[in-house]
């Protein structure tokens, strides 16, 4: 290897580093001291591993008032909006990726727009909005303003994921008897499924992960995120480390499982099948 | 089984590109036609038209004597080989074949059998319970035929069956394709780019050129009497050769000028020329039928070896007359070196006449 080479490659590895660091340590610390037990959080120097493993915390944290509540409240309103995104978001993305029409690239680019417009300036509208129409305070408020915000990925995703199925096995299923809907049914949805289970995830993680929209729209249904950022103030310190890594496992996991997905929908490097 | 196919009239249009130019066309009953022409044609377009994966914008198109023009694919009683094969990657190959016979509510044991035997004449028996992925490309093509032939189609389209597999395999199913297609005698429309392939599988061969047919005739009368130039230029290796004749007469006798040599002509020609004196034509004649003499005799067009590439059974000379070259085959065994002077011949009745505006053939009686 020739030396710029070489120069190349570290300056390359310590930025990947330190990335990977930024994300990792904090995870890495909130995670940790959910798990150790309350006396010993405030020591000083910290251990890097507890000296014992404790779940205490967590079954505090899972105990505490209202946490279970807005714990399913999280969970009805993240199904919700993957039912919702998925219903209106997958066609789209069929669409998208299946047929020209006028306007096709204006509308895959005008899609994202709406991640552009800040949410915080649209609140009190919203919340007017919301409490006329008697969506305040509800759970498929949250969910349609959820909806809202992951249809633009999914559409995205869909997108890719319909573009990756080839159009020929449609039509070769057209021609061997089945109607428009039967194709897509009997060839396309089978060979987008995993795809679409991928784009599912991404949508729950979404809304799971939303915290604004929850807490301006509601005031007793709150959604988990909601609920800590409204009680954490008021809240000791291993509270927030386990509610914040609670917050954070779903995440992980899901990612986890679509990684290859993600890369795919930001067109770029190939993750290994 | 086999039915007619009859185009009338038929339009497609993309956008303000029109692909398909009003067509008609008529194929006959267990005839092989095949749709040959360069990229863009419409030859792809016509096929798709006739399978119903289009929309015609005008026209009619008709299967069997019915009007199938508003119905879709599925109720056409045709079967279609993709270029890309569409082999369902989900399916195994005998999900695969019996796909269409699910699809038409077949009972399951005849499904299975009628599996079988289609796989069995395509000799991919031995692969049912595999899936796409675990196949080479030219089993996915043989399952893809199966796919199509099982369902006994009235009419069988194909669109470049062929131009995804390797040389030798794509030689070896040329000869099984035209073997099938006695066998099972379907109607069949082929789309091809491949003149050769053309050549060797069609009854009659359409070429195509901007969404038109240009010639419609059996293979040899296409490679012998290309109707245009362009026809001349496209079908054969190496194309048709052309040189600017001028009409003129001498000693009584009609005859051609390139150059200063002279071409004698067919006598039942002459009468014909003797109206188009002075004008200048587009004279067609194929490398084989060019003789070559080592040296420019007397009455010989003198011409310089630019090239000369022995190809086994023959020898391609580059030769350059004037300012044009020509093609010219001949035995490998002559000894001709590059940068030589050698004498040609034309074989008189081989020669054709284009005009040089239209770029159509001359007619002749």
């Amino acid at each position: 290897m020739s030396y710029p080479r070489i120069l190349r490659r570290t300056l390359l590895y310590m930025s990947v580093l330190t990335f990977v660091l930024w994300v990792l340590v904090p995870i890495f610390f909130i995670g940790i001291s959910s798990f150790t037990p309350r006396n010993e959080i405030y020591k000083w120097p910290k251990p890097l591993l507890p000296s014992h493993f404790s779940i205490d915390t967590m079954r505090f944290f899972l105990n505490s008032y209202g946490v279970l509540n807005s714990l399913l409240n999280s969970v009805w309103v993240a199904l919700l909006t993957l039912a919702f995104t998925l219903a209106v978001g997958a066609p789209a993305g069929y669409a998208v990726a299946r047929f020209y029409f006028r306007g096709r690239e204006g509308f895959r680019m005008g899609i994202l727009i709406t991640r552009m417009f800040p949410t915080a300036l649209l609140a009190v509208p919203l919340a007017v909005t919301f409490i006329r129409w008697g969506l305040y305070d509800t759970l498929i408020g949250v969910a349609l303003i959820h909806t809202a915000m992951a249809l633009p990925f999914a559409v995205i995703i869909t997108t890719g994921i319909f573009m990756g199925v080839p159009k020929d096995l449609e039509e070769a299923a057209m021609t061997l008897g089945c109607s428009r809907l039967g194709a897509f049914a009997r060839v396309a949805l089978p060979l987008a499924l995993p795809g679409l289970a991928a784009a599912a995830m991404f949508t729950f993680v979404i809304s799971w992960n939303e915290v604004f929209a929850a807490t301006i729209l509601t005031v007793h249904n709150r959604t988990l995120p909601a609920h800590i950022l409204t009680t954490i103030q008021a809240s000791p310190l291993y509270f927030r480390f386990a509610g914040g890594f609670f917050m954070i496992l779903p995440t992980l996991f899901f990612m986890f499982l679509i990684r290859r997905y993600l890369f795919h929908m930001w067109g770029g490097a190939t993750a290994e099948r | 089984m086999a039915a007619e196919i009859r185009l009338e009239k038929v339009r497609k249009t993309f956008g303000k590109v029109v692909a398909v130019k009003d067509m008609d066309l008529l194929v006959e009953p267990t005839e092989f036609l095949v749709l040959l022409g360069p990229s863009g044609c419409g030859k792809t377009t016509t096929l798709r038209c006739i399978a119903g994966l289009e929309r015609v914008d005008q026209g009619r198109v008709y299967i069997g004597g019915h009007d199938v023009t508003d119905l879709p694919p599925a109720k056409r009683g045709i079967a279609m080989v993709f270029q890309s094969y569409a082999v369902f990657p989900h399916m195994t190959v005998a999900q695969n074949i019996g796909f269409g016979l699910r699809m038409h509510r077949t009972p399951k044991e005849e499904i299975r059998k009628a599996v079988k035997e289609v796989a069995e004449l395509l000799q991919i028996d031995e692969l049912l319970d595999r899936y796409p992925s675990q196949l080479s490309g030219g089993q996915r093509q043989r399952v893809a035929v199966a796919r199509a032939l099982v369902m006994r189609p009235e009419v069988l389209l194909m669109d470049e069956p062929l131009s995804n597999l390797d040389a030798l395999l794509r030689l070896q199913m040329r000869a099984e394709l035209k073997k099938l297609h006695r066998e099972v005698g379907t109607t069949t429309v082929y789309v091809t780019h491949d003149q050769i392939e053309a050549l060797s599988l069609g009854d009659r061969i359409a070429v195509m050129r901007e969404g038109e047919i240009v010639q419609l005739d059996t293979p040899n009368e296409v490679y012998d009497k290309p109707a245009t130039v362009f026809v001349a230029g496209f079908i054969g290796t190496p194309p048709m050769n052309f040189l600017r004749a001028e009409v003129k007469e001498g000693e009584g006798k009609v005859h051609l000028a390139v150059g200063d040599f002279v071409v004698e002509v067919h006598e039942e020609w002459r009468g014909r020329l003797k109206e188009m004196l002075g004008q200048t034509l587009i004279l067609g004649i194929r490398a084989e039928n060019i003789e070559v003499r080592p040296s420019p005799e007397e009455g010989t067009l003198p011409a310089q070896v630019v090239v000369s590439e022995p190809l086994g059974s023959q020898q391609l000379l580059t030769v350059q007359v004037g300012n044009d070259v020509l093609k010219v085959a001949t035995s490998p065994d002559l000894p001709i070196r590059p940068g030589q002077t050698i004498g040609l011949v034309f074989t008189k009745e081989k020669i054709r006449l284009f005009d040089e505006a239209s770029g159509k053939a001359l007619k002749f009686g």
